[in-house]
């Protein structure tokens, strides 16, 4: 290899597009030319130094967030222009509020769900419907406004044709998964979201359904259904500092005491010292009394022992609650 | 069944399964929308966080690209892969963030209506696990290094962040950008020479960088 030719294999690793390959050749020209070592060290330290900066990955929670924000703005959006002759609202959040459905059993649940309530689906149609033609099915039709036509003695009826559909099959249908998620993270209808998360239960410590439950956990206004996300999580309490971290969060901020208890008692699950760890911090982070008792007492079941801070603290202002950091 | 012929038709099944979302939303599924959505938006938002000054600011790129794909969804006819046609959308987006940026830059900051949004924090602050003195140092060299970036034009940044930080080939980044292979290449050549001119210092020593290497698995768990 001459120096012009470890020049060029110098620009490819510049890049970072060097293979295993070019790296060998590099070396062994590099061997005999301490020009060319020295330049390929020089490149070797700038590509260490550019990995010196890197952002922490994308958080669940971040994701979920943006999700929701996403899932709003499309409720806002008009309907897109479709490639087929037919229109389709986006998202009709409307049009969920309006839906209502009856509560199931989770094993009915996991079997069926009626697409109708995953995503508006709504035929959002202003047809000019020829009065000859065949009326809709009185099931399939929700009037909306009834005025006078223009022209002497003749009406107008503005209505939307539902179009339901259905699909059966496992929870853990790819398809089936989605429309689970999307039903759990409806807080219109509660029911209809705690079946979900009882459906998706068994799925928790995947990706996309821990950041649903985790999104409920912290977000959802129902406390029936933030327990129902606490529950299906609980098993994941062992082995992920983010839930733990999550928890730590519920028994801080969430305004239900009887869910802040529950999380408590979550975290009291883990293992050992990470739970001394939560479960020091909160007793004396808290500004509920019970929940700052609660962890002394879930402390010493451990057979650990509480801060001095925490015993005093029953009754006194509780320590500033900032600082929590995930772990 | 040998683990690459698994992985191509797990690979296979994955194209097929976004082909189907792709027409069914086109065809106005909006649930098939949302499934296009999570499965490529985590790139998205890390894309976004990385060019982004603040959580917020990502927040909305990330929005405002899906928004974007969701209104243009008609016009996508498979003539580039999905991914492509997606990213080219939050390249463009990124674009526009970092060219209004630049021109705000310009303005005094009192006249930026600072809205106290929260920068993201030191990426130092979150790899638990390493050793603090070496958290100090390369907590140090990535906020140079961050204000560098900030000094190279909207193109070259983000020619420059997909090539070091999102691990693409070159000819990715100009199918994406509209462009050819060599002038993404250019664009990389540009960005680099600027960056190691603004950190020459830190350059010259630089070999006793080469140990602090992210080392893989050290990164905290998601949550
Ligand atoms: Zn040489």
């Amino acid at each position: 290899m001459t120096c012009q030719d470890a020049q060029a294999l110098l620009r490819t690793l510049s890049c970072g597009e060097a293979t295993a390959a070019d790296r060998t050749a590099l070396a062994a020209h590099a061997a005999g030319c301490s020009a060319c070592r020295q330049r390929w060290h020089s490149e070797e330290a700038w590509l260490a130094l550019v990995a010196q900066r890197r952002p922490a990955p994308v958080s669940d929670a971040a994701l979920a967030q943006a999700r929701q924000a996403l899932h709003r703005a499309l409720a806002a959006e008009p309907a897109p222009s479709v490639r087929r002759g037919w229109r389709w609202p986006a998202f009709s959040a409307r049009a969920l509020r309006a839906h209502r459905t009856p509560r199931w059993s989770p094993a009915w649940a996991a079997l069926l769900l009626i697409a109708g309530f995953g995503g508006g689906w709504w035929a959002h149609h202003a047809p000019s419907l020829a009065a000859g033609s065949p009326a809709p099915a009185a099931a399939q039709v929700r009037v909306q406004s009834v005025e006078p036509a223009s022209a002497p003695g003749q009406v107008r009826v503005v209505y939307d044709l539902v179009r339901q559909q259905q699909i059966s099959g496992p929870a853990t249908n790819p398809r089936l998964r989605h429309l689970l998620l999307l039903a759990a993270s409806q807080p219109a209808n509660a029911g209809m979201q705690l079946e979900s998360i009882a459906a998706l239960r068994p799925a928790a410590s995947q990706n996309p359904v821990r950041q649903t439950l985790l999104a409920a956990l912290t977000g959802d206004p129902n406390p029936g259904v933030r327990l129902e996300a606490l529950n299906a999580l609980r098993p994941l309490v062992t082995a992920n500092a983010g839930v733990r971290a999550v928890l730590a969060q519920v028994v801080l901020r969430d305004p239900n005491p009887g869910l802040r208890m529950q999380a408590v008692a979550a975290l009291a699950q883990a293992p050992r010292a990470d739970a001394g760890r939560w479960l020091r911090r909160l007793s004396v982070q808290s500004s509920d009394p019970y929940v700052r008792l609660n962890c002394v007492a879930a402390m010493q079941q451990l057979d650990l022992a509480p801060p001095a801070a925490a015993w005093g603290a029953f009754t006194a202002q509780p320590a500033p609650a900032s600082g929590i950091q995930h772990q | 069944m040998d683990s690459t012929s698994a992985q191509d038709t797990d690979a296979a099944r994955l194209r097929a399964d976004t082909t189907a979302l792709i027409r069914a939303a086109q065809a106005g599924d909006p649930a098939a929308f949302e499934a296009l959505v999570c499965q490529f938006d985590r790139g998205v938002l890390q894309l976004a966080r990385r060019l982004a000054a603040t959580e917020q600011d990502a927040q909305e790129i990330y929005q405002e690209t899906f928004l974007k794909a969701y209104r243009a969804l008609h016009r996508f006819r498979f003539e580039c892969a999905f991914s492509t046609w997606l990213y080219r959308i939050a390249a463009n987006t990124n674009l526009d963030y970092l060219r209004r940026r630049a021109v705000r830059k310009e303005l005094p900051a009192s006249a930026c209506g600072e809205d106290g949004a929260a920068p993201l924090p030191d990426p130092a602050d979150r790899a638990p696990g390493a050793n603090p003195e070496q958290l100090l140092l390369s907590g140090e060299i990535a906020a140079r290094l961050e204000a560098a970036l900030d000094g190279l034009n909207p193109r070259e940044r983000l020619v420059f962040e997909l090539k070091h930080y999102e691990g693409m080939k070159l000819k990715a980044i100009g199918d994406i950008l509209a462009t050819s292979e060599e002038t993404a290449k250019n664009s990389l050549f540009r960005a680099t020479r600027k960056l190691r001119a603004a950190l020459a210092d830190l350059h010259a020593a630089a070999p006793a960088l080469a140990s602090l290497r992210p080392e893989p698995g050290t990164m905290p768990e998601e949550v």
